[in-house]
């Protein structure tokens, strides 16, 4: 019913010219707008961070002892030289906070990127072909699903260690590996109920008469149909997954010091209690991580309003 | 047996006296009351070892301290743990030590008491027993070099019981039974004869170690050292007695019933029960449940976060005990012959371990760890509270801040002009990654890169011990004297002595460090009567060789409750005496 809509949609789109176009549509839906606002601003902030850096004379991992700490190694708070204060090694929170964005969108993108890859591919192969081979793959995605994530990952993560002690893939890989081996089910199981139902429409059925081969209707009929829906979910489970490696990292086993990531930012405030004393040790990418995932939220939802119509009518 | 001299008792009783006045001055005005219970949040999720066997970290220790004794031991200090050096008889009342010194003969108390699994008298055999039970192929002595070289016939026993097959309680039983070592033995039940192949000024201070306590064979044999099973049916000598034990979650101790107060001078046991907890899990959770005066105590908690030094320091002052301890982190190097990296082999070169030594700012090492009220710089291998010690920098820099400029050219005189990279490994803990991150950050100006490798607590030591393991220094190393003052043994005549500690399993921490001189002087200083200058002209020449890199020196900073009346340090466990501390109640 879903693709009925998305497919209305964009044949809406094809024969009427003078309506407005999708882009438009969109901008039209608040949560749209507020939600690629806010992403745009993350992004920025991504992207802005070695500029910040620069313009603070404070690099993401630089210490600054004797300005940023006391007597006793706790750290100021927020001033000119350090807008959000420092951390408990004298770093500049604001700028960690800056390259934390970058990291989370580093981990976050490929790994749903991927994750939406093999999801799409398995559960087009599925639904497809459905019978014996949809039965056995669907047992397949429940047994993937029915895995703990944070017990999994915490397991892989500390097999990556080879004899000698070091790891045998770089962590951050492995990273974006374990929390994509833990999405692509949610993006399989979506396109095979998506693609179900196609295989049986009247338009299929007209290539399939027309003796169209399987590839060519998966490529020309059913994936331009479930593609709008996919890249939605794609934004849905993206801020899932910057926490899954915000988990990770604050378990320990995800971004190593002294590289800057928020979920160690946070671990790190919080065992060592600084942020009673800073208190934007904590806040800074506490709100951060917050912001982002409102942000990436807030613009699904508002995609998934527009594109699909039974959300748009309730 | 020639010749002995009889040691009085009397005049150890009465400086234990005068000890007891002295810190029971501060508490005059209100006497220290008996009962309540005493309640210590753990922010391991179990004890590292529960054994008087396997037991060797100064946490472990604390608690051992409650359910076993010795034959001598520490009373404990109100003041500052460097005071509690003078020993005091524990379970003997008296000892006769031969002519030539290397025999001791004790005598033991005739109202002491197992508790717990068993209740019947302590005798002497059951410290031989203990002391036989050091070299079980299932589990060995923690320290096995202090006792390799303290008691006679020790190696030969160990070599033999090495043989029998892991894993069978029998054949172990079997050894124990039908072996003797020579240097131990139980001519009656009251006597226990001690002899070493050498004369060594710290002999007592040796067998004051918590190894060195009485366990009943009929029970301890039945279970493997230090097993769940063993924890559970603890054969206490102590004044406490394990009444449950469920690993992560609590450790409940009650005061044993025939534990008499007139027998043990060096334990008031003032509380009825101590609760260890094991479910804290952060540094913040347990400041906060001492805070909220849940616990008492804390365990397993080197340091305390900086933020709650200063709020204690500031605002509850009486719950904040500070003192010297002696104790030190420094940088280990992997010197196992089987460690071939770049970086390891760097290491091996004096001018690139001066170097390191000129990068790092122990300055900055001293802020993050909580400023001078946790720490001072180190620059040598004794620390301040250790026999021997002199103040001594042989690398001085301004402030303790580091010369970057001065290790490049050393970096540079040694071969490495481009600077060098080097695996360190740390404990992901938040005291260690700070430790981690400073050092690294420090030494990239002098060009070294470290390449930072984090290790969970509970993996460090097999990590370490792992020869396959790739590292090339430890950023995580640390000690803390095994008793306050004459001590000197446990570092330059245990670590670093290939004599006592030569290259392999044995050697805990990798160190594998060897130097002809400092092990001459050793044996010189081992038997000698004014053991302290030769220490000292050790000490002046390792620290130079840096065998390893020493950071700095901690004091050691408990945070309590304020239900705490009475307070006491322990000279073995580097904190508090859990069996001298009397809670409100």
């Amino acid at each position: 019913m879903l693709a009925e809509g998305i497919a209305a949609i964009s044949g809406q789109r094809k024969d009427t010219v003078s309506s407005p176009t999708l882009l438009q549509i969109l901008w039209r839906e608040r949560s749209v707008r507020i939600g690629a606002g806010i992403v745009f601003l993350v992004l920025l902030a991504a992207l802005s961070a070695p500029l910040v850096a620069l313009a603070l004379g404070h690099g993401p991992t630089d210490q600054f002892q004797e300005t940023a700490l006391d007597e006793m190694g706790l750290p100021v708070g927020p001033s000119a030289a350090f807008p959000l204060g420092a951390d408990g090694n004298g770093r500049d929170v604001l700028v960690r906070t800056l390259y934390g964005a970058q990291v989370s969108l580093l981990v976050g993108i490929p790994a749903t990127t991927i994750a939406m890859l093999i999801g799409t591919l398995v559960g087009t192969v599925s639904g497809f072909f459905a019978g014996r081979i949809d039965r056995v793959v669907s047992q397949g995605i429940d047994v993937a699903l029915s895995f703990p994530f944070v017990v999994t990952a915490l397991s892989l993560l500390s097999l990556n260690r080879g004899g000698t002690g070091q790891p045998i893939i770089p962590p951050l890989l492995v990273v974006i590996l374990v929390i994509s081996l833990f999405s692509w089910t949610y993006f399989a199981r979506l396109t095979r109920g998506l693609v179900l139902q196609l295989r049986t429409s009247p338009m299929v059925e007209a290539s399939v008469t027309i003796g169209a081969s399987k590839t060519r209707i998966i490529r020309l009929d059913i994936l331009p149909n479930i593609l709008p829906t996919v890249l939605v979910y794609w934004a849905v489970q993206l801020p899932a997954n910057i926490v899954a490696e915000a988990t990770l990292s604050f378990l320990g086993v995800g971004i190593q010091a002294p590289l800057p990531s928020w979920g160690n930012m946070i671990a790190e405030a919080q065992r060592t209690s600084l942020y009673q004393d800073q208190p934007w040790f904590l806040a800074g990418p506490g709100l951060a991580l917050f912001l982002t995932v409102v942000g990436f939220n807030t613009l699904s939802s508002g995609l998934r309003t527009v594109l699909d119509p039974h959300q748009r009518s309730a | 047996m020639t010749h002995s001299t009889r040691r009085s008792s009397q005049r150890i009783a009465i400086s234990a006296l005068s000890i007891l006045s002295t810190f029971a001055l501060p508490a005059k005005a209100e006497e220290p009351k008996f009962g309540g219970t005493l309640r210590i949040a753990s922010l391991q999720a179990d004890l590292d070892a529960f054994d008087p066997l396997t037991g060797y970290s100064t946490d472990s220790w604390e608690i051992l301290r409650a359910v076993t004794r010795q034959l001598v031991t520490y009373p404990g200090a109100s003041t500052d743990i460097k005071d509690d050096t003078q020993l005091v008889p524990d379970l003997a009342t008296s000892w006769d030590v031969s002519a030539d010194g290397k025999t001791y003969t004790f005598h033991l108390k005739d109202d002491v008491f197992f508790s717990g699994p068993t209740e019947r008298k302590i005798v002497a055999s059951d410290f031989v027993y203990g002391i036989k039970r050091f070299c079980d192929p299932n589990k060995q002595v923690a320290a096995i070099n202090y006792f390799n070289l303290a008691i006679s016939g020790f190696k030969a026993y160990c070599k033999d019981f090495s043989k029998v097959a892991t894993g069978d309680l029998a054949a172990s039983k079997a050894f124990i039974d039908s072996h003797d070592i020579a240097g131990v033995s139980a001519p009656d039940e009251k006597t226990l004869v001690i002899k070493s192949d050498t004369k060594n000024y710290d002999f007592l201070n040796i067998l004051s170690m918590n190894f060195v306590s009485p366990l009943p064979p009929e029970i301890s044999s039945k279970y493997f050292p230090d097993s769940a099973e063993f924890r559970k049916n603890f054969p206490s000598s102590g004044p406490y007695f394990v009444e449950s034990y469920q690993d992560g979650q609590k450790l409940i101790l009650k005061k044993a019933k025939n534990f008499k107060a007139e027998s043990d001078q060096a334990r008031k046991a003032y509380v009825d029960e101590i609760v260890v907890d094991f479910t804290a899990n952060s540094e913040d959770s347990i400041v906060q449940k001492i805070e909220a005066g849940e616990a008492d105590l804390s365990l397993y908690l080197d340091v305390p976060p900086r933020s709650a030094i200063r709020r204690f320091q500031t605002q509850k002052q009486a719950q904040l005990h500070a003192s010297n301890s002696g104790a030190a982190n420094f940088i280990t190097f992997n010197a196992r012959p089987e460690a071939k990296s770049e970086g390891a082999d760097a290491l091996r070169k004096l001018e690139v371990r001066q170097a390191l030594s000129y990068a790092v700012n122990r300055a900055h090492l001293v802020q993050i760890q909580g400023g001078p009220i946790s720490s001072v710089p180190l620059s040598q291998i004794i620390t301040s509270t250790i026999l021997g010690h002199e103040p001594f920098d042989p690398y001085p820099t301004e402030g303790s801040k580091g010369d970057p400029a001065k290790a490049k050219e050393l970096l540079a005189k040694a071969g490495y002009p481009k600077g060098l990279k080097i695996d360190a490994i740390y404990r992901t803990t938040a005291q260690f990654e700070a430790i981690a991150v400073a050092v690294k950050e420090d030494v990239a100006a002098a060009g070294i890169d470290l390449n930072l490798i984090p290790i969970p607590p509970t993996q460090w030591y097999a990590f370490i011990q792992d020869a396959k393991s790739r590292w090339d220094i430890s950023l995580g190393s640390q000690f803390a004297p095994d008793w306050q003052g004459p001590s000197t043994r446990m570092l330059l005549g245990g670590w670093l002595n290939s004599d006592a500690s030569p290259c392999g399993t044995g050697n805990v921490s990798s160190i594998c460090y060897s130097n002809a001189d400092l092990n001459t002087l050793a044996a010189e200083a081992f038997p000698s009567d004014n053991p302290g200058p030769i220490w000292a002209k050790a000490d002046k020449i390792v620290s130079a060789d840096l065998p390893w890199i020493p950071l700095f020196e901690k004091r050691k900073i408990a945070l309590t409750s304020e239900r705490i009346t009475h307070w006491a340090w322990s000279s073995l466990a580097v904190q508090a005496d859990i069996t001298n501390i009397a809670v409100k109640n």
